[in-house]
């Protein structure tokens, strides 16, 4: 019989591998590499069973240190009590109210306040309390997934798409290197919905990559600590080691299949030349019960 | 007094030898036994001093553990093959205790576990060990752990448990195969199990 026992503090390592943090704060994120970070100086969580961490890609590259947009925006939830969760998922071109800023698109808060202005966003739009952030760029996306090693993951169709991310994969089973899969989590011309479907498949790949690293755990516990040694290594963040090490724990305790993705519904639009999507009223019950259960 | 000379020399000559011979075979004997951590504790044996066997009369196996370091660092320096060194008695044991005082030395399983356990992870246990005050006469066969310890912190480690044990449940013989995955955090009050994931099942 399998028992297990309640982390005492909930966190979220699995989206460390994703994405690095920027400390609070650091407002130049920039090129800046993987970081990882608390939301609020005052670290204590609203309810100790539940943990939402903000996961951003940003679109930073060599030749583009300014300016970076948040790319990639999801909302991991994790129930520790009833060990489910969810990850909510925002399209870039989501037209919000940015507090401070009026309104625009949600990745355009990266670059006019930094990881704290996207945390206050989302937080401002979904009325979820964030503990953690989690941000990377190309570079050290690419690096942390060479380091774990190749990903399996599951293509579901053909994609070519030399003019944007340069992903080139036939469907099926891959195991995808660091520049495979930064292609693929950055590719949408592909799909039918195009960013939409490129958010919700960057929430597939990190799922596959929280099933590859619970398969090596439960093979090897030993592995979590490299887990958490590639982690420490390739972000810089004020999360301290024990901290970190909970998270990973945390990870590897909640199925795959008990953690539900959930693209925020949208219409498409423009505001002005610029073409946006608004996000339709049946998100508000989306939010409500995230905020609830921390799980989708 | 040349010949006596060349005695003494002789004398002194076949002295060092035997000193050396015997430094050195008492060198090679120490190397032998020394177990690096990485043998057990001795023949069959009733569980460490510092934990009263509940039936003391029955031989236990012996406990093997490896303990390491990781992430794997190649070769590690001699700074972090110390570092290792000083924490892993320390993580052995705090195992061990888990383990004797939720198998063979149940009986204080409740002194241990506040001792050992967070809170959370003593309720999850509902406060009893882990093999049922109804089975008597435990022998453990076989009782392993591998560890790995944070080279980086030495605050964290993991240890994978296998035992093997046999019982009685009233006249019936049980024979019962437990795998355990701990997650353990030094503290103030020293080494903790802060997680655990354990399976245990009867074997035909």
């Amino acid at each position: 019989m399998i028992k297990r026992a309640s982390v005492l503090m909930s966190f979220l390592m699995i989206v460390t591998l994703l994405v690095p943090l920027v400390g609070e704060q650091d407002r130049s994120a920039g090129a800046a590499g993987a970081v990882l970070g608390r939301v609020h100086r005052n670290f204590q969580p609203v309810d100790k069973h539940k943990v939402f961490i903000l996961v951003i890609g940003n679109d930073a590259r060599e030749g583009n240190p300014d300016n970076v947009r948040a790319d990639a925006l999801h909302i991991v939830g994790i129930n520790t009590k009833t060990m489910k969760g969810g990850i909510l998922n925002f399209p870039r071109d989501s037209y919000v109210s940015i507090p401070g800023s009026g309104s625009g698109r949600i990745n355009e808060s990266l670059y006019r306040g930094g990881p704290e202005l996207v945390a206050r966003t989302v937080e401002s739009l979904t009325g979820i309390r964030l503990d953690y952030w989690l941000m990377t760029g190309f570079e050290d996306f690419r690096h942390i997934v060479r380091k774990i090693g190749k990903i399996p993951y599951k293509i579901d169709r053909d994609i070519f798409d030399p003019t944007g991310s340069g992903a080139a994969l036939k469907k099926g089973t891959k195991f995808l290197k660091g520049e495979q899969a930064l292609a693929y989590v950055r590719t949408r011309h592909s799909f039918p919905r195009g960013d939409i479907d490129r958010t919700t498949n960057q929430a597939s790949f990190m799922l596959a990559l929280l099933r590859m690293f619970q398969g090596e755990v439960r093979s090897d516990p030993a592995k979590l600590l490299r887990w958490v040694g590639i982690t420490r290594d390739y972000t810089r963040n004020d999360v301290p080691s024990e901290e970190m090490f909970r998270l990973a724990i945390l990870a590897s305790q909640i199925k795959p299949k008990k953690m539900k993705s959930v693209t925020v519904p949208v219409s498409y639009g423009s505001v002005g030349a610029a073409s946006v999507v608004f996000i339709q009223g049946g998100a508000h019950s989306i939010y409500a019960k995230f905020r609830r259960k921390a799980s989708l | 007094m040349d010949l006596l000379r060349s005695d003494d020399n002789e004398n002194w000559t076949a002295l060092l030898a035997a000193v050396v011979s015997a430094f050195l075979i008492t060198a090679l004997i120490a190397f032998v036994l020394d177990d690096g951590g990485m043998k057990g504790d001795g023949p069959r044996e009733r569980p460490r001093a510092g934990l009263q066997a509940d039936e003391p009369r029955i031989p236990q196996a012996r406990w093997k553990m490896a303990a390491f370091a990781a992430p794997n660092p190649g070769v590690p320096t001699n700074r972090q093959r110390k570092a290792v060194k000083r924490v892993t008695p320390q993580v052995k044991e705090t195992v061990q205790d888990l383990y004797d005082a939720l198998t063979v030395s149940r009986r204080q399983f409740s002194k241990v576990a506040r001792r050992l356990l967070p809170a959370d992870a003593r309720k999850s246990l509902r406060g009893r060990p882990l093999v049922p005050f109804k089975l008597t006469r435990i022998q453990t066969l076989k009782r392993e752990a591998r560890i790995a310890i944070d080279l980086k912190t030495r605050a964290a480690a993991s240890a994978k448990v296998t035992l093997r044990f046999r019982a009685r449940s009233g006249k019936k013989r049980v024979m019962v195969a437990h795998n355990g995955t701990l997650w353990l955090e030094r503290s103030k009050k020293g080494w903790q199990i802060i997680a655990f994931d354990l399976d245990q099942r009867k074997r035909s």
